[in-house]
């Protein structure tokens, strides 16, 4: 069993100062020591600063449309330590017969980290209308780490094949609305929406030593990397070879090459992630449902990677409709080295088998909307409630995941493959069960 | 009141053990810190389970390739397309030669010369089979992640030079300790981790020439004065006399050191390999008593068809015989976990003097090598005396000198080299011996000539590697159709699919 273990000293101090109804200041100051980091450069000091002013109280302004206001900033700094043992590394031992057998570790430690640092700012207000019938929300938030520790790939040829960085620095800027309205009401009729909506771009703006890519990831032949000036996620790997009208490129076999040198082929993080929620009521009864997704980012799908190479997917049927070997498989809209079209038949399985060596086969638009829930409830009347023991009862019909809409067939792309620096990829996950309940719920 | 104070909160968490927050970042779960006697062990382990194990530099690519072995299921490198994610051995690097590195460095800072005569040497070995199969690589600057992340590829002709000064050095190094005094533990070492030679520095000694004698052979087309040279002084040196003196990794009978061809099908559940048609008939032509110990009988559920049976080497899934029909790879390996996986053996040494011999480099007769290779051999495998010497009473094995001898010598050094794809790919690549026929399905015309580099190199050192690929001429770094310098040749020589095809 591996020991793990980690101490951290902290002194925490917090002040909040009111001034009449209207306006609030907070101040906290933290200091840590932790254990993972090295002397004289493990101790942390985050402050924060926040302030909310209501200015529909502060300078009288209520009215008949506008029922509040307050305007929010804040400034905060966050450090971050690390995992244990980052600092030095230890032999793997697993003896042979009863002789000692120890491995060097292949992580290259480091003995000089320092703390990350995560700076924040953020404004923002939020606001009711028409007596509180419309409830707007919205933040934008800037953020940026600094000296983020990461594990990072190097070339094996140095005898680690990953090393313990503080990298440079990685930006993000977002943001995030929501917003709850009752647009009806009226008698026993009434009408709940509540929206959300946000977007966060970031950016790496410096790594470490003057380089400019660095793998946090990796998994069946894809890369998860961070690539300066550009978005943090990078999904990297092999391209087919295109020739200059973007034509793949096929050996006198037939067979597509790959690519000289890894590039980007997509990115995990979305361009905007958002859902809403109506409920509308009428005397007992109750309809609710939940749309929410991502539109934008990719997902690196082993699935269908695998699922091509070994030909058990529908677009790999081409070729072989008649004949497990004939009559081929012409790659589409492709040429030889020599510009001429191609017009060799490969076999499908050597065709899909080839496609081993890149990963473009496996990159797909992760965009997708899901009709989370519905549901439909009933309180029963107060008489039958009563009849039965309870103060009130409410009988409903549930049903989660009940459609999903993804842009690729196949796969649900709401991956939850890694927890760590591995976003965006999915590998054999199972899809998400849909269920249809029902539930009575009672008060005694 | 206008101002009101809503809260102040001040808090001090776990101060009493201030003082010792830094040895809790201690690491209990293994050492820091360890002597070689007990690194040996598991990077000799690694090196035997990466050059005799199921992947590329055995059976998965090499062994493949030189035709011993056939894929009966995913048969990609059999129609020589690769997969992402393979190499040529380099996850040596960060394995076990960052551990031989490290041996040479501490015998050096404590005054062991043994330890570090036997890195070096472990070390030259590893690089050896790594540079035959991929061609240049970082070796000057690798192995030093202290100062050079980014390490510049040497040329294949630069390495083997750094290989016959470090294994020249190693000897000398053997030397200034079995000079030292009696119950010294300089004159000591390695009794504990050394699981080719329980720590007799002889042996060492031997195996250093025996590798020196080994790569100067290999050097035989593209550099003959440096190969004469080499080869001279390795026998000079001392070679193995003696399949006692074999550089074997046995394995264990109890997981997890077993062997891995044993590992792969009974710990892992995996049944992708058979044996070759190419070789399994070669054999049986040959009447050679060896074939019992390298294959295994098919499991026909006719009994009187029962018999060994390769599968041809390069056919689609599905093609050519059911796998039953197909004999697997022998039980010495594939069905006894505690099994020897041979680095190079006495027999081996026998042929590579045999030829030297023929050439003129050292003195003695070829014939006699010759012959004394292929007993050796047998006798290795158990082979009884009256079936050795009918077989080598076969008017076909029979020596007959010079360009004949020379081609005689490749085959038996093909035959006789079963279980170690690497040295006889290696050998058929720079012999031509035997004319290996890619199979039907093969998208290539002739046998591979060099296994890719790490896919990741692009990203991580990729100018080094992108001068390597193009001051070789490949057209890029998983090009596996270009000969290497060691083989002199610029092209290879191309056959037609077997007719007729499956």
């Amino acid at each position: 069993m591996l020991q793990n273990h980690k101490r951290v000293n902290s002194l925490y101090g917090s002040a909040s100062f009111g001034y009449r109804e209207w306006l609030t200041v907070d101040v906290t100051g933290r200091n840590d020591w932790s254990s993972t980091l090295p002397k004289g450069a493990n101790s942390l000091f985050y402050p924060s600063l926040g302030a909310a002013f209501i200015f529909t109280d502060a300078l009288r302004l209520q009215s008949s449309w506008l029922s509040y206001g307050k305007l929010r900033a804040s400034w905060t700094r966050v450090g971050n330590d690390t995992d244990p043992y980052q600092l030095a590394a230890i032999y793997d031992c697993n003896p042979w017969g009863g002789r000692p057998s120890c491995a060097s570790a292949d992580r290259l430690p480091n003995p000089n980290l320092r703390p990350e640092q995560t700076t924040g700012e953020e404004i923002g207000a939020d606001l009711g209308f028409f007596r509180d019938k419309l409830i707007l929300n919205a933040t934008v938030y800037q953020k940026s780490t600094t000296s983020q520790i990461l594990p990072v790939s190097i070339s094996a040829t140095t005898g680690y094949t990953q090393k313990v960085v503080n990298s440079g620095e990685v930006r993000n800027r977002g943001i995030e609305l929501a917003l709850t309205t009752t647009p009806i009401e009226r008698g026993d009729f009434r009408w709940n929406v509540v929206a959300n909506w946000s977007k966060n771009s970031n950016r790496v703006l410096s790594l470490f030593n003057g380089v400019s890519q660095i793998i946090v990831g990796s998994f069946w032949n894809v890369n998860v990397t961070a690539d300066v000036g550009q978005p943090y996620g990078n999904l990297t790997g092999y391209k087919w070879q295109r020739d200059a009208q973007g034509h793949i490129v096929v050996g006198d076999d037939g067979l597509p090459y790959r690519d000289a040198s890894q590039v980007a082929l997509g990115n995990y993080n979305p361009d905007w992630v958002g859902g809403i929620t109506n409920s509308i009521s009428y005397k007992r009864f109750n309809f609710s449902f939940s749309l929410d997704g991502q539109y934008g980012g990719q997902v690196y799908s082993v699935t269908k990677w695998f699922g091509q190479y070994s030909g058990v997917l529908a677009n790999t049927v081409a070729g072989r409709e008649l004949d497990w070997n004939n009559p081929g498989y012409i790659v589409p809209n492709a040429v030889y080295s020599n510009g001429q079209p191609d017009t060799t038949h490969v076999l499908a399985q050597d065709y899909w088998h080839n496609t081993f060596y890149a990963q473009e086969p496996g990159i797909f638009d992760a965009t997708y909307f899901k009709l989370r829930e519905a549901r439909l409830a009933y309180a029963l009347p107060p008489s039958v409630s009563r009849f039965l023991g309870f103060s009130d009862a409410t009988f409903s019909v549930v049903g989660r995941n009940l459609i999903l809409w993804a842009k690729q067939p196949t796969i649900d792309p709401e991956t939850a493959f890694d927890t760590g620096n591995r976003q965006g990829v999915e590998n054999g996950q199972l899809p998400t069960a849909r269920s249809i309940g029902f539930t009575m719920s009672v008060r005694p | 009141m206008r101002y009101k104070i809503l809260s102040v909160f001040a808090a001090a968490a776990a101060m009493a053990a201030c003082a010792d927050l830094t040895s809790i970042n201690s690491n209990p779960n293994g050492p820091q810190d360890l002597d070689p006697p007990s690194m040996l062990a598991s990077a000799l382990d690694a090196v035997g389970s990466g050059v005799d194990g199921v992947d590329e530099l055995n059976v998965r690519g090499a062994g493949l390739w030189s035709q011993y072995y056939s894929e009966i299921q995913y048969r990609d490198e059999d129609k020589y397309i690769m997969r992402s994610g393979t190499s040529g051995g380099w996850g040596f690097y960060s394995g076990a030669l960052e551990d031989f590195q490290r041996m040479i460095a501490k015998g050096q800072a404590a005054s062991h010369p043994n330890w570090t005569a036997v890195g070096r040497i472990m070390k030259s070995y590893t690089f050896s089979v790594m540079t035959d199969a991929m061609g240049d690589l970082p070796y000057s600057e690798a192995l030093k992640s202290d100062t050079t992340l980014q390490p510049v590829y040497d040329t294949q002709q630069a390495i083997y030079n750094g290989l016959f000064a470090d294994l020249t050095l190693a000897t000398t190094e053997l030397d200034a300790a079995a000079a030292a005094p009696p119950g010294d533990p300089v004159g000591i070492g390695f009794a504990t981790g050394d699981l080719l030679y329980n720590g007799d520095m002889a042996e060492w000694r031997k195996l250093a020439n025996s590798l020196r004698l080994r790569l100067a052979i290999h050097l035989t087309n593209v550099d003959s004065t440096k190969a004469a040279a080499e080869a001279a002084a390795a026998v000079t040196g001392g070679v193995f006399t003696d399949n006692a003196d074999n550089a074997i990794v046995t394995y264990l009978a109890v997981a997890p050191n077993q062997n891995p061809i044993y590992e792969d099908v009974h710990v892992g559940g995996r049944d992708d390999y058979g044996m070759s048609k190419t070789y399994v008939d070669s054999l049986m032509h040959w009447s050679d008593p060896r074939l019992s110990v390298f294959a295994q009988l098919n499991r026909d559920t006719d009994t009187v068809a029962i018999t060994y049976r390769g599968l041809p080497n390069g056919l689609n899934d599905g093609e050519g015989p059911k796998l039953f029909y197909i004999s697997r790879i022998g039980a010495l390996w594939r069905e006894t976990p505690n099994a020897p996986m041979p680095l190079l053996t006495y027999s081996e040494v026998l042929f590579l003097e045999a030829e030297a011999a023929q050439r003129g480099w050292i003195p003695g007769s070829a014939a006699t090598f010759y012959n004394n290779a292929i007993r050796a051999s047998m006798e290795f495998y158990r082979i009884p005396d009256a079936a050795i010497t009918a077989y080598l009473a076969d008017s076909r094995v029979t020596y007959v000198p010079d360009s004949t001898g020379l081609k005689q010598i490749a085959y038996q050094k093909w035959v006789s080299l079963f279980m170690q794809g690497m040295e006889s790919w290696t050998e058929v690549r720079r012999t031509g011996v035997p004319a290996l026929v890619p199979g039907c399905r093969a998208v290539m015309r002739h046998i591979p000539e060099r296994l890719p580099y790490d896919d990741n190199e692009s990203v991580l050192n990729g100018t080094n590697m992108t001068a390597a690929v193009t001051r070789q001429g490949f057209a890029a770094s998983n090009d596996i159709a270009k000969p290497l310098w060691f083989t002199k040749r610029t092209t290879s020589t191309t056959y037609p699919p077997p007719v007729p095809c499956p």
